[in-house]
């Protein structure tokens, strides 16, 4: 019975010191022969391998509990501490200096925030060693929950410069420790190489000459395309049910157009309520990645009100073929709007209303039919 | 050595310490585990008597030495163990403190 080369006996010496783990495999293979000449061959194998899985569990738990022990935890929550208050700090320094960049979720913050970050974990390393290192450990730890249990909407380039930036910054304060001539010059280059590069990064400055409106940008979402048939300008005939159910016939408008540098869609209706008054309203659409969730909202100009149609967890957009049903709910109300595409010049508006929260239905309360008026 | 500085056995370092110091010149992994499964009717792997000494040797409680590799053992190198004056000194200190509180003690001697 023999275990050489084996992970098993890998795990041994790396877990033991030089020495201890050939001597406890050759214990084993000791009692291993005893057992073979007082009994069967097939059950001493069989306690040499419960044997050798106990071995291994108790040295790596008990390896784990003296690791733990010996932690440094003081220095090291007083360097997280200061890791806080040093964030805080740069925040507010950049507020008042680059605002655009001062926001807790900027993930150029969290770059900015490297060197600081190196200085303290190097501090730490100076009280004691492994602190800068279980500090970097602590710090991923509280970054992948935060990234968990935020509501706030985060970018991917935060969520991952927030895993990195911070346990980074802890391993090089620790190396610097280490090996600091090797370490410093490593840090250097990078600084070096990564000032022209950081130089060629998109501004962050805005010229709003080449802002371009009605055109669909090469970084909108693809998901955006499901409301890509109302861009344009359109007319047509508009009715609404009376209570009565007779039907008030009115013209209708409707201006589509993409926005903000081509990401989201604004389209505004124009129509006449019932008693003639004209009825003005506006949505902004737009399609969040990170969150994989529609955001609709609805200006109503007349009675002035923002409702919020479709959020994260609230209301929803589904989309069948070319027709998408928009589905919302406000105080008392819920709203189904379906935008049934005929083809590329026409569609039609139809909405659905709900005043018992969707028990019964008045369908087809507001139905408006449009062709298209110019491209 | 002062009280606050006296080194505190835990109950395995007390158990493989006794059976250490039991064993004289002939202490060593396989003898050290059979020692206390035969007194005590106890089963501790390989793996923990190890690191239980390794960690006692370095609070000065054992010392050890490799022994000559032998064929029976795969050509690997037995090591032996020994308890140093500190370690007899913080088994006699546990054992006094033990027979101390279990004096007078009726559950202590196994009579409920």
């Amino acid at each position: 019975m023999d275990v050489d080369g084996c992970w098993a006996a890998r795990v041994l010496s790396a877990f033991l010191r030089e020495g201890d783990g050939a001597a406890l495999l050759g214990d084993l293979a000791e009692e291993y022969a005893r057992r073979v000449s007082e009994g069967s061959r097939g059950e001493a194998a069989r306690w040499y391998r419960r044997e050798l899985s106990s071995s291994l569990a108790d040295v790596l738990w008990l390896r784990s509990v003296e690791c733990i022990r010996t932690v440094p935890w003081g220095v090291v929550a007083a360097a997280y501490i200061g890791i806080g208050v040093y964030e805080f700090a740069v925040v507010a320094f950049l507020s008042r200096t680059w605002p655009e960049v001062a926001q807790w979720t900027s993930a150029l913050r969290l770059v900015i925030e490297f060197p600081g970050m190196v200085v303290i974990a190097y501090g730490a390393a100076r009280f004691r060693r492994r602190a800068a290192f279980v500090l970097g450990v602590a710090m991923l730890c509280v970054a992948a929950l935060l990234n968990i249990v935020t509501s706030e909407p985060i970018s991917t380039a935060y969520v991952i410069a927030s895993l990195v930036v911070g346990p980074l910054a802890a391993v090089v304060g620790g190396l610097l420790r280490r090996a600091p001539t090797t370490m410093a010059a490593t840090v250097l280059a990078f600084v070096m190489m990564s000032g022209p590069a950081s130089a060629q990064q998109p501004s962050f400055a805005v010229d709003v000459s080449k802002t371009t409106y009605g055109e669909k940008s090469a970084r909108a979402p693809r998901e955006l395309d499901a409301f890509a048939f109302l861009i344009g300008t359109w007319t047509g005939t508009g009715r609404t049910r009376r209570p009565d159910g007779t039907y008030a016939e009115y013209p209708v408008g409707w201006v589509g157009r993409y926005i903000l540098d081509g990401t989201a869609i604004a389209d505004e209706g124009h129509g006449v309520f019932p008693d003639g008054k004209p009825a003005l309203g506006i949505s902004f659409r737009q399609y969040d990645t990170a969150r994989a969730t529609w955001v609709i909202e609805y200006l109503n100009l007349d009675a002035s009100f923002l409702r919020r149609q479709v959020r994260d967890g609230v209301g929803s957009v589904n989309v069948n073929g070319k027709n998408v049903t928009v589905v919302s709910e406000g105080p008392g109300i819920a709203i189904r709007e379906h935008y049934l595409v005929t083809d590329q010049d026409h569609w039609v508006y139809r909405l659905d209303q709900s005043n018992d929260e969707g028990k019964t239905w008045n369908e087809g309360a507001i139905e408006f039919t449009f062709r298209r008026s110019q491209p | 050595m002062g009280a606050r500085d006296e080194v505190l056995l835990g109950t395995l370092e007390h158990i493989i310490l006794l059976a250490v110091m039991r064993l004289g010149s002939e202490a060593y992994g396989a003898t050290i585990r059979e020692e206390i499964e035969q007194r005590s009717g106890r089963v501790v792997s390989f793996g923990a008597v190890y690191v239980t000494l390794q960690r006692m040797e370095g609070k000065g409680l054992v010392t050890s030495q490799l022994g000559e590799p032998t064929a029976e053992r795969g050509g690997r190198a037995k090591r032996f163990f020994q308890a140093t004056p500190d370690g007899r000194k913080a088994v006699r200190r546990l054992q006094q403190v033990v027979g101390a509180m279990a004096k007078g003690l009726k559950e202590a001697r196994g009579t409920t």
